[in-house]
């Protein structure tokens, strides 16, 4: 297990321990005397830690080159919490292909965010805040990246929403920011409840058969020395997922596995905005748009992804829950889609986007077995791109929001001429994202459409490449409406390009959303056995190219000109059209049932016991101490006469005492 | 020789405040404090880095050991902190002149013989250097109860604790008199020798009358009854010096009668400790549930934390020894901090209602935050050093057997947090009076709160001075085993 060399190898615990260091400086001692040099040491920190990622894939993809087997690694670890002998949870850096790349992703778009940040925030009162909470998300992405095991995981993942929480709500004086960091945090923590006792199912069960499985496979000779019972390592091994597998779940007819499994992808459904946990995500857009693009485009959504990713043995096992994994991919990736192309927000189409993508990276998951694990390298090249191109399209819709003032598209306009490079980028990014060829999105959309079809599953390929052309319809419909056409709104009139320390790091996103696609991935991440998918499928690439295309054009028709195409069409649809730009009404339906039914039928009541029984057991027996006081405070009469017959009495009492125990 | 210099340093500055007393204006006597302070610092220093840790004097009836080198800092370290915070105080420097005191020069020498009377109880090895010196300990406190002469509650305070005091000191020598009859020795070691042998009703008596003495001196229910109107009467600088000091040399006197006297007889004594304990606790806590006097509510808190105390003789010596030290020295610390914030207010404002406080976190946070950690760390709360202290006692009754008083002592601190926690909610949830501007505090008093709540919080943090006194107790308890 530990062939690991190198020094970054050996020092990979840097990677999440700069950013650390740097929320603790930058916190407390940076930001309240200069809020310039806060941005500075924090963006200074995250670079470090990118060098750092870069260099241990270096000497990774080194040791073990690009088409052969990866074996997973833990340089590092160090035991934190001893519960008793056999069970103890540590502390440490897991290296595979998925935590590399994981790491490159994170750290990259999060350094260019720091960067992008310095100008965006500039002048706001809460600047040394904002990059205090920017190391600490970052730190805690880091953390949940190079886990090794659950509990880990489990620790960086809540702070992970933590900070996230904070981030949303970071304009606390504006209501609408501040409900919006609620409910994240509320829908978050829910789903985490479900995570949570996965967790606790998978330690518990994973502890006692802990010993049989260490007898069985050997353990100390193979090479899984050191394993604890709440590693990964040890998790998806095979011989523990047969025996747990085993275990039966009478009242719910499932196997133990099953259960387990359903409950953790409960919590990477709430971070990775699967339907119907997904109504965090649009609300989650009041935050800053620097926080959008990394939190909620690049990295904290793609969590719940990875987190599958990193069960993926476990998930795959259970062949129930792959397929609850697939089928909520997909269905909230065509949701998600559906009501994209109604939104007028810039940020809200982008989040559905997000939420679209995020369900295509899901349903690649869900399709693929242990025996045929394509879609496992589709998954991780989609997120992979897609990191780079959603985050570039939330740097570029924050310049213009930085430019015009406003997040409503119908206001803007016009701005290809005043903002050209925020234009090409923008442009860049949107056709990366529809699936153009050369651009980055093309191929890794491309992997997931043979991977879903390749596997057997016409129905989820179908479901995918309607998405395809309708991701393309809405993107260019916002690329339309707000680089085209005239000015519509004052702002837009005003416009003007965004300083180079904005835009630097959005031309660097769009070179590398236009390159990565080239990257073959199935080289670097692979699963088992590995892959002889090359090169491009033409029988798939030419159809999705061509859906995509459609899409494109049907936007470039509705909306070039003065989009009374676009009303007419909106009209024609009639409801359906307001359903969808209402979101289904998923959230009325979430207050309906959480204030009419859950606040009435089960807080009422369980707040008049908590009223009546509870506290009138506690205010009784405040009462009586009260009461005793009164009744003994009458004892200090304030008599010297009263306090030496007392004295005398305690003597007595002494003797008494002492009589009584002694003779 | 040498064992005795930090004595001879605090008599030394005793009498020459009283002769520079004699001599000086009114207006250049403001030096006093300041002399006694230094005198005190110069003893706790010579005491901490030159005096060696063993040794006797006299023919033996003076030693020196490592539990009353332990205790001879803590004293000096109170009366210290009580002379800083009565600066104030005494040189009229408040925003209410309190009425009928002053005379600094008497009532810092007063203080200053009152700590070496302490310094010699606990180095006492014989029966009459023993009371003579808790004597000499005892009877200047009278003394500063009643400095406010012309203030009836000052007056009353002072006379009802030299009723009370007289009453315990007859009963100490009256059962000091059966002892040696008993004994036929004053020496404290040969009484212990001679007096293992089979019970006695003279020695039962002697036993009663010695042991209700020290119940005095350490508030102990029922012999606590002087605590709650003499606190509230006396100068609120006293009351601080009472509460901690007094209670120091109360635990002296007790290790000296219950290890060094009664030592062998202890052990069988588990039961008696364990009722005084439980008793002492819960009257104290649940009657300061009902005060709405601040002194009279420590006063009772005081009590409380008596209680604890005794929990400490329960184990054996080498766990106890160390644990009620290092608490006692948590408990001053703690008690010194909220003292020195009542004082303050007192001053201030000149009053002693727990609802005048209220708001207090409003117009001077940095004051009502200290006031908090210190209530905190009294009430045993983590990781504030009361928290520390408690745990050290609790464990100690739990493994000499005694869950059921453990199961006590842990509501007990569930009230005190109520109590305490009252305090708190009037200085951070009611509003402020009426409009209300900071009240102003002085360098030397703000000083001294910042270095006590610095010790409240640390000492729960660092675990080196229970090591310390852990280590260095030790020493003592394998003479102690010997003798």
């Amino acid at each position: 297990m530990d062939g690991a060399s190198g020094w970054m190898m050996q020092h990979a615990w840097l990677i999440p321990a700069l950013p650390l260091a740097s929320f603790a400086i930058v916190g407390l001692l940076v930001s309240p005397v200069s809020k310039r040099a806060a941005g500075i040491v924090a963006t200074l920190a995250i670079m470090a830690s990118a060098a750092c990622a870069y260099l241990l894939a270096w000497e990774y993809f080194t040791l073990y080159p690009p088409g052969g087997k990866h074996p997973i690694l833990v340089p590092w670890s160090y035991e934190w919490l001893r519960y008793q002998p056999g069970l103890s949870v540590n502390v440490g850096v897991l290296v595979d292909p998925i935590s590399v790349l994981l790491l490159i992703v994170v750290t990259t778009v999060s350094s260019l965010v720091h960067i992008y940040s310095n100008a965006y925030m500039h002048g706001d009162h809460g600047f040394g805040r904002y990059f205090t909470f920017l190391n600490l998300f970052t730190f805690s992405m880091l953390g949940l990246v190079v886990a090794p095991d659950i509990i880990q995981m489990y620790v960086c993942w809540e702070l992970v929403g933590v900070s996230s929480f904070l981030l949303i709500g970071f304009y606390y004086m504006k209501p609408s920011a501040v409900s919006a960091a609620k409910k994240a945090f509320i829908v978050t923590r829910f789903a985490d409840l479900g995570f949570l006792v996965g967790v606790i199912l998978l330690s518990y069960f994973g502890f006692r058969l802990f010993p049989e499985w260490s007898a069985e496979v050997g353990a100390a000779t193979n090479g899984l020395a050191g394993t604890q019972p709440v590693d990964f390592a040890y998790l998806n091994h095979p011989a523990f997922l047969a025996r747990f597998s085993e275990l039966h779940v009478a009242f719910l007819g499932t196997s133990m596995l099953t259960l387990a499994m359903i409950l953790v992808y409960m919590g990477a459904a709430g971070k990775s905005a699967m339907f119907p946990l997904h109504i965090w995500l649009p609300d989650a857009m009041e935050g800053p748009t620097p926080v959008s693009a990394l939190i909620h485009a690049a990295t904290m959504v793609v969590a719940g992804v990875y987190l599958v990713a990193r069960l993926f043995p476990a998930f795959a096992y259970s062949e129930t829950a792959a397929l609850v994994v697939m089928v909520v991919g997909a269905f909230t990736s065509l949701f998600a889609a559906i009501i994209g192309t109604t939104q007028d927000d810039i940020k809200r189409v982008l989040a559905f986007s997000t939420l679209s993508q995020l369900g295509y990276m899901m349903l690649a998951l869900g399709v693929c077995t242990t025996e045929y694990a394509a879609g496992y390298t589709a998954s991780m090249f989609h997120l992979f791109t897609h990191a780079f191109f959603k985050a570039l399209l939330f740097l570029g819709a924050g310049a213009v929001i930085h430019a015009v003032h406003t997040n409503s598209i119908w206001e803007m306009g016009g701005l290809a001429k005043k903002m050209p490079i925020t234009h090409i980028t923008f442009l860049i990014a949107t056709l990366a994202i529809s699936g153009i060829w050369p651009f980055a999105g093309f191929f890794s959309k491309d992997e997931i459409l043979v991977s879903a079809l390749a596997g057997g599953h016409p129905l989820v390929f179908g479901v995918a490449f309607v998405v395809a052309g309708l991701t393309a319809f809405y993107m260019f419909r916002i690329y339309f409406v707000t680089f085209w056409g005239h000015g519509r709104g004052e702002g837009a009139a005003h416009a003007h390009e965004a300083p180079a320390v904005m835009w630097l790091p959005m031309a660097l996103l769009a070179v590398l959303s236009s390159v990565t696609g080239f990257i073959p991935m199935g080289e670097f991440v692979s699963l088992g056995e590995h892959e002889a998918h090359h090169g491009i499928n033409l029988a798939i690439a030419i159809p999705a190219t061509a859906v995509a295309l459609l899409g494109m054009g049907t936007a470039a028709f509705l909306y070039i000109g003065d989009g009374r195409r676009a009303k007419s069409a909106a009209l024609a649809m009639g409801g359906a059209y307001h359903v969808i730009k209402q979101k289904f009404y998923i959230d009325e339906l979430y207050l309906f049932i959480t204030h009419r039914i859950i606040f009435h039928y089960i807080a009422r009541p369980i707040a008049w016991f908590d009223r009546h029984m509870v506290d009138g057991g506690v205010n009784a027996s405040g009462w009586v101490t009260r009461t005793s006081g009164r009744v003994l405070s009458f004892m200090q009469t304030g008599q010297v006469q009263t306090y030496g017959i007392w004295f005398t009495g305690g003597v007595a009492f002494v003797i008494l005492i002492l009589w009584c125990a002694l003779l | 020789m040498s064992i005795i210099i930090p004595e001879l340093i605090v008599i030394g500055t005793a009498f020459a405040i009283v002769l520079a007393d004699l001599f000086m204006s009114e207006r250049t006597r403001v030096v006093i404090a300041p002399l006694a302070a230094l005198g005190l610092l110069a003893a706790i220093a010579v005491n901490a880095i030159h005096t060696p840790v063993t040794g006797e004097l006299l023919g033996g009836r003076f030693a020196m050991d490592p539990v009353a080198w332990w205790f001879k800092i803590l004293f000096m370290t109170a009366a210290l902190f009580t002379v800083l915070l009565s600066i104030d105080t005494l040189d009229g420097r408040a925003g209410v002149r309190a009425r009928g005191i002053g005379f600094r020069g008497e009532y810092y020498s007063t203080i200053l013989f009152s700590v070496v009377g302490m310094m010699f109880l606990v180095s006492a090895r014989d029966l009459a250097t023993l009371f003579v010196s808790l004597e000499l300990a005892t009877l200047p406190l009278f003394v500063l109860a009643a400095w406010r002469r012309d203030d009836p509650r000052s007056s009353e305070a002072g006379l009802k604790y030299v009723i009370l005091g007289a009453l315990a000191a007859a009963f100490i020598v009256y059962g000091f008199g059966i002892l040696y009859g008993l004994a036929g020795s004053t020496n404290l070691d040969v009484i212990a020798q001679r007096l293992a042998g089979p019970y006695t009703p003279a020695f039962l008596l002697a036993v009663a009358l010695v042991l209700a003495g020290t119940g005095f001196k350490l508030t102990i229910v029922p012999f606590h009854m002087w605590a709650a109107d003499v606190y509230q009467g006396a100068p609120t600088p006293v009351t601080a010096y009472l509460s901690v000091a007094s209670k120091a040399a109360g635990l002296a006197f007790a290790f000296q009668v219950l290890y060094r006297l009664f030592g062998g007889w202890v052990p069988h004594w588990g039961l008696l400790i364990a009722v005084f304990a439980a008793l002492t606790m819960t009257l104290g806590n649940v009657v300061a549930i009902v005060q709405h006097n601040i002194k009279r509510f420590m006063a009772f808190s005081a009590i409380s934390q008596a209680g604890y105390f005794l929990l400490g003789f329960l184990g054996a010596a080498d766990a106890g020894v160390p644990a009620m030290l290092f608490y006692l020295l948590v408990y001053i610390v703690s008690n010194l901090a909220a003292f020195a914030c009542i004082i303050w207010f007192a001053n201030e404002t000149g009053k002693e209602h727990i609802e005048d406080y209220r708001g207090l976190s409003l117009t001077n946070p940095l004051m009502a935050l200290a006031l908090m950690v210190a209530l905190f760390s009294l009430a045993g709360i983590p990781p504030l050093s009361g928290f520390v202290g408690k745990f050290f006692l609790f464990s100690i009754a739990s493994q000499a057997g005694y869950h059921w008083l453990v199961a006590v002592a842990a509501v007990n601190s569930t009230i005190s947090l109520y109590y305490y926690l009252r305090v708190v909610r009037q200085m951070y949830i009611e509003p402020p009076a009426d409009p209300a501007a900071p009240l102003r505090a002085s360098m030397s008093l703000s000083a001294t709160v910042a270095i006590l709540s610095v010790g409240v919080v640390t000492l729960g943090i660092f675990p080196m001075v229970y090591d310390h006194i852990h280590a260095t107790t030790i020493a003592w308890l394998a003479s102690l085993a010997q003798g």
